[in-house]
């Protein structure tokens, strides 16, 4: 039997996969897909959740609001990062430093 | 007729004038702003004999016990101050007391106004001149109109708003001293400290009557009041009223001492003489410096009560009579002759006041209004005939010359020494009776007040003779001078009000009865047996005649064509002096020294303490520097790595959560 318990450990693993994935690598196209991955380890938990409580449907209706924004923010996000690269010839998240105060 | 509809008028007229010629003056001609200046007061004063004449007609109500009832002319504008139980109306009335100052501020006004076209009309600020000029006459005229002591101090700090601005109306010519716009501001601050003095009375009563103001209401509930209660509340707690009333009395004749030049104030108005000299003649002769006299005579129901405060008024107006008699009499300029003869005038009001007689101080405001407006304008034309010259010693010989201006001029000059039949003799003697009635009754000080004044009369006789001699007999300074003639317009008004000079003294007695159901009486005069009475005036009479004719000898004989006697008199001890008074007995340097620079020590210690380091370094530049060193440490978290700024924003996240979750 899958429990909730289950499907929230894989949640967090996703999560902390993409998290790690954000932080350590430093290829702006990487750490957008890591970015991805942090969204389905919510979403994972959201529809958890959603099934646990199926008189309430706020969970799945979550997951598919944050579909629509994930694919709208990739969108944006690789044109963001094929901009950089035009300018700056590198993707390299420790190069890109201008904002250092 | 019935004026009471109209009474706004009267202030608002020259109110009119005053932002025509204000914001318009100057593109209009010069013809114009003057008729619109003239115009203003005169009608204003028709209005005002319209007013005159109904509070006549009222009745004998007076202006105290039936406000109602007494049928003057009396408007509510609006209703201007309306808080908690303080209902304050923007009220003008007319009743006997106002309306005799009516007819002299707008009279004598409008007669200042036609000189002053002739006199200004010349000069390259006429249009703000006449519009500073309207402007006074309607603050002056709310003064005196106001229903209730609030309005009156409106009008009160207008006149000394318009005093400012008129005597430094010049503020860009060259001059010896003290510069004009200073003497403005001296004027200014000066009557600051009789202001706070006046407000502090103000309020004192306010809270004795109930939070009434009016005169009506002041009035009653004043005299409802038992003079021994004792006080339980406010900061006076564990006075009596009564002792209240006296610190009232003495703070409201403070603010007096400011505004009508008296010791320890009067400092401002001989400076004051910066200004052009028909504003010397309506301001600081005529109208503005009764005010204090006026003031008194408004509160006559207080004072009545309080006779240690009238003898200790008695004393500082004597005091100031003698004192700046004795400066008048080595003075060169002639304008500060008048002036002082002015501060000493006005010491000879207020003595009357103190008495309780009112109307002698009263008249003394309107007779010392034609005589004084006649000296100065007279001066003002001599002045004008010799290009803006004022040291009379540079004058002399003068009666060939302009004989129009100096015939009237002696008018006045007879008037001021209090010469028969002038009018100056009239209420100067009126005062002098009062005085020794006093001195019947009480005296005590009253008996050296009645001295020193006979000393003043004697001393305005000699100066008045002095200033005579100097200015229109003896040799001319310069023969080949150019005088410039005195335009048509100056040497009417001062034919005028030399007519009022002469026969102004006809009205002492119809002005006494008509004035006399304002005033509130000692019990001790009411049934004065007619043989003191008399006794009273023909002491007076003979002894200021005699004094007169003596203090005109004196001026004859040291100023006359034979000067040697005065040539011995000035060597030595007699020299020194004379410049002792001639530098005025060193009080503005007095001043300078106690109060000025004790003052402006503490200024420049606060300006670089408190204003520097604590506002400006401390409030204004600390927020500031603040932030500025707070960023400066906290920018260096500010790495720029994408990678950091997303680990810390996952921590301070996670923080947040756990902190969720440990509370529930």
């Amino acid at each position: 039997m899958v429990s909730t318990l289950h499907y929230l450990l894989l949640a967090s693993a996703l999560f902390a996969i993409g998290a790690y994935g954000v932080l350590a690598r430093r290829n702006l196209l990487i750490v957008l897909m890591s970015l991805e991955l942090m969204l389905n380890g919510v979403n994972i938990a959201l529809v958890a959740f959603g099934l646990r409580h199926s008189a309430n449907a706020s969970g799945q209706v979550f997951v598919l609001m944050v579909m629509a924004v994930a694919a709208a923010e990739v969108a944006v996000g690789l044109a963001i990062v094929i901009s950089v690269f035009r300018t700056r010839q590198t993707v390299d998240t420790h190069e890109l430093r201008s904002m250092r105060g | 007729m019935q004026v009471d509809r109209l009474l706004w008028l009267i202030p608002a007229l020259p109110l009119a004038g005053s932002v025509i010629n204000g914001f318009f003056g100057n593109r209009l001609a010069r013809p114009t702003v003057g008729t619109i200046a003239v115009l203003g007061p005169l009608v204003a004063f028709v209005l005002s004999v319209l007013a005159f004449l109904q509070a006549q007609q009222g009745g004998h109500g007076g202006g105290h016990d039936a406000h109602e009832a007494a049928g003057f002319a009396h408007q509510v504008v609006w209703t201007w101050i309306s808080a908690g139980d303080v209902s304050l109306p923007f009220g003008l009335q007319a009743d006997r007391l106002s309306a005799v100052m009516m007819l002299n501020v707008t009279g004598i006004g409008a007669a200042i106004h036609l000189f002053s076209y002739g006199y200004m009309k010349d000069d390259p600020s006429f249009a703000r001149f006449m519009a500073y000029l309207n402007l006074f006459l309607a603050a002056m005229l709310i003064l005196v109109m106001g229903d209730n002591l609030v309005l009156l101090f409106v009008g009160w700090e207008g006149v000394g708003l318009c005093s400012y601005l008129l005597i430094g109306f010049w503020y860009d010519h060259p001059t010896q001293g003290l510069l004009n716009v200073d003497a403005g501001r001296k004027a200014f601050i000066v009557n600051r400290v009789g202001d706070l003095l006046f407000l502090i009375g103000t309020f004192i009563l306010f809270s004795l009557a109930n939070h009434e103001l009016g005169w009506a209401g002041l009035e009653s509930q004043l005299s409802a009041r038992t003079l021994d209660d004792v006080l339980t509340t406010g900061p006076l707690a564990g006075w009596t009223v009564h002792g209240a009333l006296v610190l009232a009395g003495m703070c409201l004749f403070g603010g007096a001492t400011g505004k009508s030049a008296q010791i320890p104030l009067y400092v401002w108005l001989p400076d004051a003489m910066a200004g052009p000299t028909p504003v010397s003649a309506l301001i600081h002769a005529a109208t503005m410096v009764t005010a204090g006299v006026y003031l008194l005579a408004r509160l006559d129901f207080l004072y009545v009560h309080l006779p240690a405060v009238a003898q200790v008024i008695a004393i500082v107006a004597a005091s100031t009579a003698v004192l700046s008699g004795v400066i008048a009499c080595a003075q060169n300029d002639i304008k500060k002759v008048l002036a002082y003869s002015t501060i000493s005038q006005l010491g000879f009001m207020f003595c009357g006041m103190a008495t309780t007689v009112w109307e002698s101080g009263m008249f003394h405001v309107v007779s010392h209004a034609f005589f004084k407006a006649l000296l100065f304008l007279g001066a003002g034309a001599v002045i004008h005939a010799l290009h803006e010259e004022q040291d009379m010693r540079k004058m002399g010989g003068l009666w060939h010359d302009l004989r129009p201006t100096a015939v009237l001029f002696l008018i006045g000059a007879l008037a001021l020494a209090g010469v028969f039949p002038f009018s100056g003799f009239f209420s100067k003697d009126e005062i002098l009776a009062a005085v020794y009635l006093q001195v019947s009754h009480e005296g005590g000080l009253w008996t050296l007040v009645l001295v020193m004044l006979l000393f003043a009369a004697l001393l305005t006789a000699f100066y008045t003779t002095r200033l005579v001699m100097m200015t229109f007999f003896g040799r001319p300074h310069d023969r080949h001078r150019h005088l410039h003639p005195p335009h048509w317009t100056m040497l009417s008004v001062l034919a005028l009000l030399a007519f009022l000079s002469l026969f102004g003294g006809a009205l002492a007695h119809p002005f006494a009865h008509y004035l006399e159901p304002m005033w509130s009486v000692p019990a001790w005069r009411e049934n004065l047996p007619a043989g003191v009475i008399s006794t009273s005036v023909w002491f007076a009479r003979i002894l200021s005649t005699l004094l007169a004719l003596g203090g005109i000898a004196l001026g004859v004989v040291l100023y006359g064509p034979k000067r040697s006697l005065l040539d011995g008199l000035s060597h030595g001890v007699g020299a020194r002096l004379v410049q002792v008074v001639e530098q005025k007995f060193y009080v503005d340097e007095l001043y300078r020294a106690v109060v000025v620079a004790p003052m402006g020590w503490v200024a420049d210690r606060l300006w670089a303490w408190v204003d520097r380091k604590v506002i400006d370094q401390g409030a204004v530049e600390g927020p500031g520097k603040l932030v500025i060193a707070a960023s400066a440490a906290l920018r260096h978290s500010q790495v720029g790595v994408v990678s950091v700024a997303t680990a810390a924003t996952l921590a301070g996240s996670v923080l947040v959560l756990l902190w969720m979750v440990s509370h529930g």
